[in-house]
């Protein structure tokens, strides 16, 4: 079968507007093919999303799965009002969400008032803040992962969809159910906590130098 | 509200060298693609999905209510409906009624109002007209 065999051709780079809405079409004729290509071009995006949002593994496994398999069952309400990528990270987030209320763990939301100044001055001198410099290592990848693991769902959705999967702001707002100023604020707020992190990291990491 | 709000631009923040620094970090992470083996669960799950649809003819329960509902809907059908007397099933009950009505005034303007009952009596009656006088009849003298 294509659809065993058909992966991580298009992991990343998605697919055409036109192409798209032609598998849209076919998967609402329940074409199994036509579902495979889609599952091709968004599995790797889908799945380290919800690896993210959900730290045990096995979870995250099952939980991919059934975002893929409501998207097969559900392409007949799908109206094209959101673009299929927008949908299937819906999909994805509220699963994750409705994951984290059976653990009875209601995400807290942060605030701006929560953090206090010196969270928000970014102007740190220091040379290793620059990007271009600033290669992700082992060790640092870590820390990135587990500063993303450590914050808040509300917090974590918003990064990993505007920093990893280049959601527009109103996107993100379509997608999370959430004012665009909303959406803005949690970035921020995520970005500081990763921030944090970092300083944490660099400060104990400076004497070693 | 604190005071850093008065001048604080999220905009301006979150497209700050710093606040991009920290987005291209996250970008950088490393892409994650699901094992073959995920894949093929995927798949067999997605395999399943019709024949759990078709198993609503399946399920003994609903089986007996959707027969019983058809066996009620066929005994219905094929049981004689009353017809009600007087009345045409064939929906031209109107076109009965002129036909019936033009056919008595037809009736009546060939043969006429003619005499009615008593009329006819006085004058195929061989008694004398007098034998019907009462004493009512003095006063018109």
């Amino acid at each position: 079968m294509e659809l065993l065999f058909g992966a991580s051709i298009l992991s990343r780079g998605g697919l055409d507007s036109a192409s798209e809405q032609a598998l849209i079409e076919r998967c609402r004729r329940n074409d199994f093919e036509a579902f495979g290509k889609i599952v091709d071009a968004y599995q790797g995006r889908v799945f380290g999303f919800v690896r993210r949002m959900v730290p045990d593994a096995d979870e995250a496994t099952d939980i991919a799965q059934e975002v893929f398999i409501r998207a097969f069952q559900g392409f007949q309400r799908f109206d094209a009002r959101s673009s299929l990528r927008t949908w299937l990270f819906r999909i994805a987030h509220n699963l994750c969400i409705d994951r984290a209320r059976k653990l009875k763990r209601a995400p807290a939301e942060a605030t701006l008032d929560a953090i206090g100044d010196e969270d928000l001055v970014f102007d740190v001198p220091d040379s290793r803040w620059d990007p271009e410099t600033m290669m992700l290592g082992e060790e640092l990848r870590s820390v990135i992962e587990g500063s993303i693991a450590t914050m808040s769902e509300k917090l974590r959705s918003v990064l990993l969809l505007h920093d990893r999967e280049d959601f527009a702001y109103d996107e993100i707002a379509q997608t999370l159910n959430v004012p665009v100023g909303t959406v803005k604020s949690r970035l921020f707020l995520a970005r500081a906590h990763l921030q944090a992190s970092l300083n944490e990291y660099l400060g104990t990491e400076a004497p070693r130098k | 509200m604190n005071r850093h709000h008065h001048e604080f631009d999220i905009d301006k923040e979150l497209e700050s060298a710093k606040q991009l620094a920290l987005s291209e970090l996250v970008r950088q992470l490393p892409e994650d693609e699901p094992s073959l083996e995920w894949r093929s669960q995927l798949n067999e799950r997605l395999v399943a999905i019709p024949r759990k649809r078709k198993s609503f003819w399946a399920h003994p329960v609903r089986l007996a209510w959707v027969g019983g509902v058809a066996t009620i809907v066929l005994v219905w059908l094929a049981m004689p409906q009353p017809v009600k007397p007087g009345i045409r099933q064939d929906g031209v009950l109107e076109s009965v009624l002129v036909s019936e009505h033009a056919q008595t005034v037809a009736v009546s303007e060939i043969a006429g109002a003619g005499l009615n009952y008593y009329e006819s009596q006085r004058h195929t009656s061989n008694r004398p007209v007098s034998e019907e006088w009462n004493e009512s009849d003095l006063d018109t003298l």
